[in-house]
């Protein structure tokens, strides 16, 4: 049974440990200070990406979700667990960097302002999901219910996203038309959008990275649960 | 309070750290839970393979 690590993925990690050395060195030493907020825009170039992680993991979740209840294949079962754990992971970051972020620019640690309201409620609906799966015994009957969760669940990740637009918020728009009333709103260099840019799509390999490693751990999982049922009716 | 005291970009980097020490404690932190439970998946393999060697 092969349990080391494939290269094409040990490849993969020493890339994405690479690129998070140049993310870090672009975020500290390339891209400037801004100077209405400080040092503490800095925040702005992880946490933008680690925010459209925990979508892109909760999509995969969605789509996951749907090839299970086609197909039964218990692989995109393992698919949609391991990717809410990520995003899960990465919408924690993006919460309490925001948190951070809002004490100097809105001059307060939490406000019930929509899209961090929104987003919340995101997290918490996928920390059931979690809570759902623990609570079920039987795989089939845990699976389908995941899968159909998953895809429900995933309603909150367009409604979080354009939060800010259909409702009145104090929370700086990034893409799309400007927010009239947003506070921390700041304008990007090059530099600044370079890095920004980097940013994103290391996050993005350190997704790809996270899943592989996860999905070898549900696989492995699977198989000393397939050992075990083996062992109890010999 | 003069113009240029409210015009000076002001220090925030206190709040930058914290957010860096999560954007770094969090990842290292899933990653250590990854080890941990494949250890003990494999653990639970040996434990589980020996018995099968004992039951034949």
């Amino acid at each position: 049974m092969p349990t080391s690590t494939p290269r094409p993925l040990q490849i993969l990690s020493l890339v994405t440990a690479v690129m998070a050395l140049i993310a870090l060195g672009l975020v500290f030493f390339y891209a400037q200070t801004e100077v209405t907020m400080g040092e503490v825009q800095r925040i702005f170039y992880f946490h933008v990406p680690s925010a459209w992680v925990g979508f892109l993991a909760f999509f995969v979740t969605l789509v996951a979700g749907i090839a299970f209840l086609r197909t039964g294949d218990y692989k995109w079962d393992r698919v949609g667990f391991s990717s809410v754990e990520i995003g899960i992971t990465f919408s924690a970051m993006t919460l309490l960097s925001g948190v951070l972020w809002g004490r100097p620019a809105w001059n307060t640690w939490w406000t019930w302002e929509p899209r961090v309201t929104t987003y919340t409620i995101m997290l918490l609906l996928y920390f059931a999901y979690l809570m759902l799966r623990q609570s079920l015994e039987d795989p089939n009957r845990r699976a389908r219910y995941a899968a159909v969760y998953g895809i429900v669940a995933f309603v909150s990740v367009p409604i979080t996203y354009f939060a800010i637009q259909l409702a009145r918020s104090i929370h700086p728009v990034l893409f799309g038309p400007a927010n009239p009333n947003a506070e921390g709103d700041s304008s990007l260099t090059p530099e600044m959008l370079q890095t920004f840019f980097f940013c994103l799509f290391f996050f993005t390999v350190l997704y790809a990275t996270l899943l592989w490693h996860r999905l070898r751990l549900a696989d492995h999982a699977d198989r000393v649960e397939q050992l075990k049922a083996k062992l109890m009716s010999a | 309070m003069s113009l240029s005291t409210l015009l000076d970009t002001p220090d925030t980097s206190a709040y930058m750290i914290a957010g860096y020490i999560i954007f770094i404690t969090l990842p290292v932190l899933f990653i250590a839970s990854l080890l941990y439970r494949q250890r003990n998946l494999k653990r639970d393999e040996e434990a589980m393979e020996s018995l099968k060697e004992e039951k034949k």
